[in-house]
C-alpha cells in the first residue's frame, strides 16, 4: 500500500466495456417499490388488497434478480481483471461548459460492493418477510426497503457525482422512511427526522463540495476529476475534501453527526441491519475509497478523517457498555466499527477500509438479524435484562450470534480478523501509533460489549416474562448464510504481510495499487501486533464471561459513577445539541408563532383593514340618502369649480 | 337698449330662482318645476349669446334642451305618479332608501 501512488497512473476507464445489464440492477429494485407501491395504494383503498405472499414474492424478486445479474457481470470480471463495465445512460444538461452525463460504471469497487450490498439486501429482504408478517403496512414495508436497496445501488454504481448524488438522497430519504416507519408513534417518527434533519447538515457539505469540485476540474463524473485533479488549486482542494468528508460524516454517523444512528433503531429490526450493514453508513466509507485520489493529496483532511474515526471508534465503543437495549448496543458497535473503517481509508489504507466494510457487513447484519428473531421470539422484547438462556431455544440464532460477535471481538479466523488487523497494520506501518493505541482499545471494548451481549441474551438463565417461540424458516435461512459469511469472507483478505494470499486487495489494487513486503522484520512486527490485538480481544471477552457469563437472576446494575454518568449521558452530544442548536431554533419558532406572525404580519395586516373600515365610516356618513343634501354637494362642488376657474384665467376678481 | 348683460342678469335671476328652490323645497313636483326654472334660465343665456354673436349654434342647442326637457317632463310625472302610488308621500326627505 505504499505504492498506492502509482496506481494514480492506471485509470479505470482504461477497458470499459459497455453493457446493459448494468441498468437492470439499478431498475429492478426500483421497479419493485414502484409496483408495491402502486399496491400500497390499491391496498389502501381496498379491504382485501394484495396478500402478503404476493408483496413477498415481487418484493423479493428484484432484489433477488439483482443479485444473480451482479454475480453474472461479475464473473466475466474475475475472469479478466482488466474489464471494467460501463452502461452510459443519458445527457442530462448541456449548457456550454456546463454537463451533465449520468451513467453507470462498475469497476472493481463498485463491482465488490454491488456483491456486498445485493446479496445482505435480498437476505434482509427474506428475513423481513418473516419479520414483518402480520403488520398492517406490509407492502409499504416493502416499496420502501426495494426503493432503499435501488438507491444504494444507484449510489454505488454512477460513473459520476451527480448520480452519486441522488442515490445519496434516495437513502437518505428512504432511511427517513424507515425508520419513521410506525409513525403513529412520535418518538419514532421523530427519530426518522432526526435522521433526515443531520443527513440534511452532511449533504450540504457534499453538495458544496460537488460544486467547488467542478468549478476546479471542470467535471462531474468520476475519470474526469481524477484526470483533473492534478491542476486544482492547493488551497482550494483541503476545503473540497472537507466539505465532501463532512457529507460522508452524516451519511456515515461520525462524529460530530453520529447521534441520529442510535435513534434509528426505532426502525424495523431487519431495517436496521440494512442501514447499519449493507447500505447508507457504508456510503461514507465508500465515497471517501471513491474519491480517494482527492484524499490522497489533501493529507492533512485524510488525517483529519483517522482523528474523527479513532476518537469515534473509541467513543462508541465506551458507550456501547452500558447500554441495556439489545439494537442500542449493536448500532454504538456500528458506529465503532465504522470509525475503523475511516481510519483505515483515513489512513490510505483504502482496500482494508472497503474490505472491513465487506466483512463488516456480514457479521452486523447477521447480529441486527440475530437480535431481530429474539426480539420476535420475546415478543417485541429488547431489553438484555431480560433475556438470557435462549441458547437452547433459538439454536441458529445462537450459533450465527456467537460467530459474528467472535468475529466482531476480532477472534481469528473469523471475519472481523483479518479486516481488523489490515487496518490496525496499516495504521501502525504509516506511523500512526496513537490511533493504532485508540484501534486496540477500542477492539478490547468491542469484544466485552460484545460478548456481554452474547452472556446476557443466550447465557444463563431466562428471565423474561413471555414464552419465547421457536424461530422460523424464513429467518434461519439468512441467519445461516450470514453466520457462514462471518466465518469465511475473512480468508478473502489475509494478510499479504505474512506472505498470505489477499485477494481483496489484489482485486482492488486497478484503483489502490498493490503493496508486497514481505521482509523478515515486518513479518515479525505484524505477527507481534497481530498477537497482541487476539491477546486484547480475548481479555475482553474472558472480562465479560467472567462477569455476565452465568447470570441467573437479577443483572448487576452498574456502579454509580462519574464514568458511568458520562457514559449513559452519550458524551453529552444529545443535550448539547438540545441546547446549542435544537434549543435556539425551538426559541427562533416560538418567537415567529407568537410574536412576528401574530404582531408584525398580522398586525400590519389587521391595521390596513382597520384604517379603510374607519376611512369608509367616515365617507359613509356623506352620503345619507337625502336627495336636497346631494343638491347642496353639488352647488357646492359648482362654487369650488367657478371660484377656481376665476382664480386661474380672471385673476383679480376676487380682490377687494 | 338691451344689451346681453340684461339678458344674462335675468338668465342667472331665473336660474338661481330654481336652485333656491330645488334645494330648499321638500315637495319633488316642486323640485321638478325649479329644475324646469334653472333650464330655461340656462336656455334664456344661450339664445342671447346667440342673438349676440349672431350664431345659430346657440338657437339649436335649446331646441335640443326644450326637446329633451320635454320628453324628461313625459318621464319624470310618470315616475312621480308610481313613487306617490307606491309611498304615498310627495316629500323627498323621506325619500332616503339609497344612504351609504
Amino acid at each position: 500500500m505504499l505504492l498506492h501512488a502509482t496506481a494514480h497512473t492506471t485509470l479505470p476507464t482504461a477497458s470499459l466495456q459497455l453493457n446493459s445489464l448494468l441498468n437492470l440492477v439499478v431498475l429492478l429494485p426500483l421497479a419493485g417499490a414502484l409496483v408495491l407501491g402502486l399496491g400500497t395504494l390499491y391496498n389502501a383503498q381496498n379491504k382485501t388488497g394484495i396478500s402478503e405472499r404476493v408483496v413477498t414474492a415481487i418484493g423479493c424478486a428484484g432484489p433477488l434478480l439483482a443479485t444473480v445479474l451482479a454475480f453474472l457481470l461479475f464473473l466475466p470480471m474475475m475472469g479478466d481483471p482488466s474489464r471494467v463495465w460501463h452502461s452510459p445512460l443519458l445527457t442530462w444538461m448541456d449548457i456550454g461548459s456546463f454537463k451533465i452525463e449520468l451513467g453507470l460504471v462498475m469497476d472493481h469497487l463498485s463491482g465488490i460492493m454491488l456483491l456486498m450490498i445485493t446479496f445482505i439486501g435480498t437476505l434482509i429482504h427474506l428475513f423481513s418477510a418473516s419479520y414483518m408478517q402480520g403488520d398492517r403496512s406490509f407492502s409499504r414495508y416493502f416499496a420502501y426497503l426495494n426503493l432503499f436497496l435501488g438507491s444504494m445501488l444507484l449510489l454505488i454504481l454512477s460513473d459520476n457525482m451527480i448520480g452519486l448524488f441522488m442515490g445519496w438522497e434516495g437513502v437518505g430519504v428512504c432511511s427517513y422512511l424507515l425508520i419513521g416507519f410506525w409513525f403513529e408513534d412520535a418518538a419514532k417518527a421523530g427519530a426518522g427526522t432526526k435522521a433526515f434533519l443531520l443527513n440534511r447538515v452532511g449533504d450540504l457539505g457534499f453538495i458544496l463540495g460537488i460544486f467547488l469540485l467542478f468549478q476546479e476540474t471542470g467535471a462531474f463524473d468520476f475519470a474526469g476529476i481524477q484526470a483533473h485533479i492534478g491542476q486544482t488549486s492547493a488551497e482550494r482542494l483541503p476545503l473540497i475534501a472537507f466539505l465532501l468528508l463532512v457529507g460522508a460524516l452524516g451519511k456515515s454517523a461520525q462524529i460530530p453527526l453520529h447521534v441520529w444512528l442510535p435513534d434509528a433503531m426505532a426502525g424495523p429490526t431487519p431495517v436496521s441491519a440494512l442501514i447499519h450493514a449493507a447500505t447508507m453508513v457504508t456510503a461514507g466509507v465508500y465515497l471517501v475509497a471513491r474519491l480517494h485520489f482527492v484524499y490522497t493529496a489533501t493529507p492533512s483532511v485524510a488525517w483529519l478523517i483517522i482523528l474523527i474515526g479513532g476518537l469515534t471508534a473509541l467513543m462508541a465503543a465506551s458507550i456501547a457498555l452500558v447500554q441495556n437495549d439489545i439494537k442500542k448496543v449493536l448500532a454504538y458497535s456500528t458506529v465503532s466499527q465504522l470509525g475503523y473503517m475511516f481510519m483505515g481509508v483515513g489512513a490510505g489504507a483504502y482496500a482494508a477500509g472497503i474490505f472491513h466494510v465487506f466483512t463488516h457487513a456480514f457479521f452486523k447484519a447477521a447480529l441486527f438479524l440475530g437480535a431481530g428473531a429474539i426480539i420476535h421470539a420475546l415478543h417485541h422484547e429488547q431489553d438484555l435484562r431480560k433475556m438470557g438462556g435462549l441458547r437452547s431455544k433459538l439454536p441458529i440464532t445462537h450459533l450465527a450470534m456467537l460467530v459474528s460477535c467472535l468475529a466482531i471481538a476480532g477472534i481469528p479466523p473469523f471475519a472481523g480478523f483479518f479486516s481488523k488487523d489490515e487496518i490496525l497494520w496499516s495504521l501502525w506501518e504509516k506511523g500512526h501509533f496513537v490511533f493504532w493505541g485508540m484501534g486496540l482499545l477500542t477492539a478490547g471494548l468491542t469484544a466485552f460489549y460484545m460478548f456481554r451481549l452474547y452472556f446476557l441474551a443466550f447465557g444463563g438463565t431466562y428471565r423474561g416474562e413471555h414464552e419465547a417461540h421457536p424461530e422460523p424458516l424464513l429467518m434461519k435461512l439468512p441467519l445461516g448464510l450470514l453466520g457462514l459469511g462471518a466465518v469465511t469472507v475473512g480468508f478473502l483478505g489475509m494478510p499479504a504481510t505474512l506472505g498470505l494470499p489477499n485477494w481483496f486487495v489484489h482485486w482492488l489494487a486497478p484503483l489502490y495499487g498493490e503493496h508486497h513486503a514481505s521482509d523478515p522484520a515486518a513479518q515479525g512486527l505484524s505477527l507481534i501486533l497481530m498477537a497482541a490485538s487476539v491477546l486484547v480481544a480475548g481479555a475482553g471477552i474472558l472480562l465479560a464471561l467472567k462477569r455476565f457469563g452465568k447470570i441467573t437472576g437479577e443483572v448487576p446494575a452498574l456502579p454509580e459513577n462519574a464514568l458511568t454518568a458520562l457514559l449513559n449521558e452519550k458524551f453529552g452530544f444529545d443535550s448539547l445539541y438540545q441546547t446549542a442548536v435544537v434549543g435556539p431554533i425551538m426559541a427562533a419558532g416560538r418567537f415567529c408563532r407568537q410574536v412576528a406572525e401574530p404582531v408584525m404580519i398580522d398586525g400590519l395586516i389587521r391595521a390596513g383593514i382597520w384604517g379603510y373600515y374607519a376611512f369608509s365610516l367616515c365617507l359613509r356618513t356623506l352620503q345619507f340618502g337625502q336627495l336636497r343634501a346631494y343638491a347642496h354637494y353639488l352647488i357646492f362642488g359648482l362654487f369650488i369649480l367657478a371660484y377656481v376657474y376665476f382664480v386661474l384665467h380672471l385673476p383679480g376678481v376676487f380682490q377687494l | 337698449m338691451l344689451g346681453p348683460a340684461h339678458y344674462l342678469t335675468v338668465s342667472a335671476i331665473l336660474f338661481f330662482l330654481g336652485l333656491a328652490g330645488f334645494i330648499s323645497r321638500k315637495n319633488i313636483f316642486i323640485l321638478f318645476l325649479s329644475l324646469e326654472l334653472m333650464l330655461n334660465g340656462i336656455n334664456l343665456s344661450f339664445v342671447a349669446f346667440s342673438r349676440f354673436f349672431n350664431q345659430l349654434d346657440g338657437h339649436i342647442f335649446v331646441f335640443f334642451v326644450i326637446a329633451v326637457a320635454a320628453a324628461e317632463a313625459a318621464i319624470s310625472l310618470a315616475l312621480i305618479i308610481l313613487l306617490f302610488k307606491n309611498r304615498q308621500t310627495l316629500n323627498v326627505d323621506d325619500f332616503d332608501t339609497l344612504k351609504g
